[in-house]
């Protein structure tokens, strides 16, 4: 990260939202890590001021001793808590596509490589519940922010508020961080199960995925294949793994078009088709995608299907 | 803001520690407020301490109130206020008892914390000893380790928050001290409550009543300590001059005089003079003890006709003042008013007193001849020295002369002057102090409460006022050794120390062990006093004159300069290092793959662990296995769910211990 330009530092941006938002790591610095007293702080500099008020009174040198001491405490506290939150190196963890209406989670790592533990360290996200951590020395903590994931499409979790009021409780130490990780999130789907579509027209799908004179032969396991489709038995035996394939024709494949589909609007037509997809690969199915200006060809597996419902994701009609 | 609740803010083990750091910071306060306040108060803290574990056992709306009635009416019973140093302490005491019982948020623990601040400030006002700074210090301590607890949380132990608060306190030290020495001291009081008149202890009186007193308190509480220039004076010449009594009616001695006296001639000086610094504890009186005769005094302070001391208000702090005095002096002459004054008689003299005084007078008839005629008188006659004389209702005069013959220096003195006064010399009584014992630990002087004392001052032609210690006639060594108030029995009688300082050794054993511990507990409590407890306005001013601070830049620069010095040496522990180590994980694989490379099997540019293991494994199959077990543990607790300290500990003991 470059040092920051004076003006950039005393940008007021950076104490509302952070700064620019960076790919990597980001280490709590003096830069990040703002101080200020809370609430209970305040009231301790009101009790300090009366306490002072009354050693003058009284003329009790023991007062000025008491009243001056926790002045020093509360000031080498803020110190503390600076100590607390500094040094600290997050990063998020890639994060996991989710459907609209689940909770998207931005898993970060938090490592502490200091010969402290940090006791009481708060992340937080805009509309996410806080999470509470303890980091023991040379450690890493995975706090995982749950985030509403309302609409389909990338999901930036904004502004992480990494914040703690350890040790005194009196001052609020934060950092806001902005990272470049961002969460796919796809159509919501269709809530309840609907009859595939026959290829040009709308009929009941009858086609029995795979009966034994369909049986084409085996070939070597690739990520995405569907798991059901797995020779288990050669596996149990100590075979690499292998998929068994199967004959079908093109024109029996299941074509999933945005035309087609039922619904008013392009939302609902979406959540149809992503249901479609979810139904399809749990049925083990084969099936194509087209989308005005897109067209996926039929095949099935997780790849497949990602691949189908990260356009479904990004669709802009 | 919906309020955090108890549990979530303080866990049992600090909610039990919260109420023994409160009943710890209370504690003083047993001998200041009256039992049954600090009991009430010990009751709601155990009271607390029992709900702990069953919150059912906490009040209700309804008994709070009732225990709230009751704490108010406790304390106008026994103070009959709820302001001022002992109904505003009690107060604040039962309402810390009471905010404890209802103590059920983050707020109000954090609440009850800072209310035990204010209370351990309330002791201060009784008590500013040593003790009660390291006491203090303690407190405070506990108090920050609780509310350290209290912010960290359950994964946080006792012992680590206590740990932390103590070197909190041990940080916190300097940067008090500076603020101590150098913020500006504002001169109080700043508010004047009625019941802030202290109350006078021990110390002389402005009147005296020798046959009152049958016992004679014999305090060691300092009345005085001394620093002198030079060398002190002989114990024969420590007499420290306090309230002169003129007045009498025959019982009772005043120094009330209609009018103050004026002088009509300075007193005449020679002989050596002494120069010294006394801090005066305070004794709630306006007067000040001088050695016999000041001369030199600061200009706040005032000086009677009768050579008193006087200062413009009462002393209710310990001060300290600049003297200079000279033992040897001779006063003018006597103004009309002063004789009259000076043979002041409350009636016709006893037939047996006349009788006595007019032999002497047959004797000689030169003043200070019959004075000494009266001295021999004491010393010829059965006369005896105790600080537990019979008590002497009426006629205490004629009846000590005559009857009892038992007494201490206020009944030698009174009836001196009377004697004095029925043979027409003008006679007046002095009061203060006599002798006082030399600390060789912090060379000065200290004089005690048991030092008191009085004497009789006759006007000679030749001399003027002339001081007569008629005590001295009956026991010399009262006044050449002091009371030895370390041998002294309770029942009174008083043992002379007949050796003195120079015997500080082996003869006594124990008992000098005993005064000596005790010497040096007198310095360095004399050093406290003079370093912090007097350390006012004043003094601050005095004490920045010498480092050359003249105006607020000068200040600013040295108190922002040892604050800044605190801060750097705080701060030192902490500063980030600009490139900071990575995850420790990643530290101890690098090292593996730095062992590796040596033996030329080097990982390329985007080869991932797996990968780059595989290979190294073909490459060194004799290793392969360790390799293996490295590579698992690297990448469990890079990538893993969860990481756990004893893998990290495992994965650098392999990676020390592999060979390649």
């Amino acid at each position: 990260m470059p040092s920051p330009t004076l003006k950039q530092r005393f940008d007021l941006q950076r104490f509302f939202r952070g700064d620019k938002a960076v790919p990597g790591p980001i280490v709590l610095t003096h830069r990040l890590i703002f101080i200020v007293p809370n609430k209970r702080g305040l009231g301790l500099a009101l009790l300090l001021f009366i306490l002072w008020l009354t050693s003058i009174n009284y003329s009790s040198n023991l007062g000025f001793i008491l009243t001056f001491l926790l002045v020093a405490i509360a000031l080498l506290g803020m110190l503390h808590g600076y100590r607390n939150l500094a040094g600290l190196s997050i990063r998020p963890k890639p994060g996991q596509p989710v459907f609209a209406g689940e909770q998207a989670r931005l898993e970060l790592a938090v490592v502490n490589s200091g010969y402290l533990p940090r006791y009481a360290v708060w992340c937080r996200c805009k509309g996410a519940e806080p999470v509470r951590i303890d980091i023991p020395a040379e450690t890493t903590a995975n706090p995982t922010l749950g985030l509403p994931a309302t609409r389909r499409g990338w999901l930036e979790p904004g502004t992480v508020r990494v914040y703690s009021e350890f040790p005194l409780g009196l001052f609020h130490a934060w950092s806001l961080l902005n990272f470049q990780e961002r969460v796919l999130v796809y159509p919501r789907p269709a809530p309840t199960p609907m009859d595939f579509p026959v290829s040009g027209g709308y009929g009941r799908f009858n086609r029995q995925p795979h009966s034994a004179d369909d049986f084409h032969g085996f070939q070597a396991y690739q990520a995405g294949d569907p798991l059901r489709h797995i020779h288990w038995k050669g596996v149990a035996k100590g075979h690499d793994p292998q998929v068994k394939r199967y004959a079908g024709g093109e024109a029996e494949d299941l074509a999933l078009v945005f035309e087609e589909t039922p619904g008013g609007d392009t939302e609902s037509r979406l959540s149809r088709l992503c249901r479609w997809i979810v139904d399809a690969e749990a049925a083990g199915l084969r099936y194509s995608l087209s989308l005005p200006g897109t067209r996926i060809a039929a095949d099935c597996g997780a790849a497949h299907s990602r691949l189908c419902l990260e356009t479904l994701a990004l669709f802009q009609p | 803001m919906t309020a955090i609740p108890l549990r979530d803010t303080l866990t049992a083990a600090f909610e039990k520690l919260l109420l023994f750091s409160l009943v710890f910071v209370a504690l003083p306060h047993v001998n200041n407020l009256h039992p049954t306040v600090f009991g009430f108060f010990a009751l709601l803290a155990a009271w607390r301490y029992a709900t702990v574990e069953r919150p059912g056992l906490r009040p209700g709306k309804w008994t709070l109130g009732l225990l709230m009635l009751c704490a108010m009416a406790l304390v106008y019973v026994h103070y009959h206020r709820f302001y001022g140093r002992e109904g505003g302490s009690a107060l604040f005491l039962v309402g810390l008892g009471l905010k404890l019982m209802e103590m059920k948020t983050r707020r109000e623990v954090y609440l009850v914390i800072f209310l035990g601040f204010f209370v351990a400030m309330t002791q201060y006002l009784f008590s500013q000893t040593i003790p009660m700074a390291l006491y203090t210090l303690v407190a405070v301590g506990l108090s920050v380790g609780v509310l350290i607890g209290a912010g960290g949380g359950p994964a946080l132990a006792p012992v680590e928050a206590f740990k932390r608060s103590s070197a909190l306190v041990a940080q916190a030290v300097p940067i008090m001290l500076v603020l101590f020495m150098f913020s500006p001291r504002l001169p109080g009081p700043l508010w004047k409550l009625p019941d802030d008149e202290r109350h006078a202890k021990t110390g002389l009186s402005d009147n005296l009543e020798p046959g009152s007193i049958s016992h004679l308190g014999r305090s060691a509480e300092p009345a005085f300590r001394v620093d002198f220039q030079s060398a002190p004076p002989p114990n024969a010449l420590r007499y420290w001059r306090g309230p002169v009594f003129w007045h009498t009616n025959g019982i009772r001695w005043d120094v009330a005089v209609d009018k103050p006296l004026h002088r009509d001639q300075e007193p005449r000086f020679s002989g050596p003079s002494y120069r010294y610094a006394i801090t005066l504890e305070p004794h709630q009186r306006r007067w000040l003890f001088a050695l016999e005769l000041p001369g030199g005094f600061p200009s706040d302070v005032a000086q009677t006709a009768d050579y008193l001391l006087l200062t413009k208000d009462p002393v209710h702090d310990r001060r300290r003042f600049e003297l200079v005095s000279q033992p040897d002096f001779r006063t003018g002459p006597l103004s009309p008013l002063e004789r009259a004054q000076g043979l002041q008689l409350p009636g016709p003299p006893d037939g047996r007193v006349q009788t006595l005084v007019e032999a002497w007078r047959g004797e000689s008839a030169r003043p200070g001849d019959l004075a000494q005629r009266a001295l021999r008188y004491f010393r010829e006659e059965p006369f005896f020295y105790t600080l537990n004389p019979p008590a002497l209702e009426d006629h205490p005069i004629e009846r000590f002369l005559f009857e009892t013959r038992r007494g201490f220096c206020e009944h030698y003195a009174t009836s001196f002057v009377y004697l004095m006064r029925v043979a027409g010399i003008p006679a007046r009584v002095v009061t203060g102090y006599q002798g006082g014992a030399w600390n060789p630990v912090g060379r000065f002087l200290e004089v005690r409460q048991a030092d008191a004392h009085a004497w009789a001052e006759v006007w000679l032609p030749e001399r003027g006022w002339t001081r007569i210690d008629p005590t001295a006639a009956v026991a010399p060594e009262r006044i050449e050794q002091g009371i030895d108030l370390d041998a002294a029995s309770p029942e009174g009688d008083v043992m002379f120390n007949p050796v003195g300082e120079a015997l500080a050794g082996h003869a006594q054993g124990f008992r000098d062990w005993v005064r000596q511990g005790r010497m040096l507990w007198a310095s360095v409590d004399h050093a406290w006093n003079q370093w912090v407890l007097a350390y006012d306005p004043e003094q601050q001013r005095r004490f920045w004159d010498s480092l050359g601070i003249v105006d607020w830049g000068k200040l600013a620069l040295w108190m922002g300069g040892l604050l800044g010095l605190c801060g750097a040496a705080a701060a030192l522990l902490f500063w980030p290092r600009r490139k900071l180590p990575p995850d420790p994980a990643v530290l101890a694989y690098r090292r593996f793959l730095g062992k590796l490379a040596r033996r030329g099997v080097v990982k390329r540019m985007g080869e991932g662990p797996l990968d780059f293991s595989r290979r190294a494994m073909a490459e060194r199959p004799e290793v392969s296995a360790t390799i293996g077990q490295i590579t698992g543990i690297f990448l469990g607790l890079r990538y893993g769910k969860t990481a756990r300290a004893e893998d990290l500990a495992r994965l650098r003991r392999l990676v020390r211990e592999f060979r390649v």
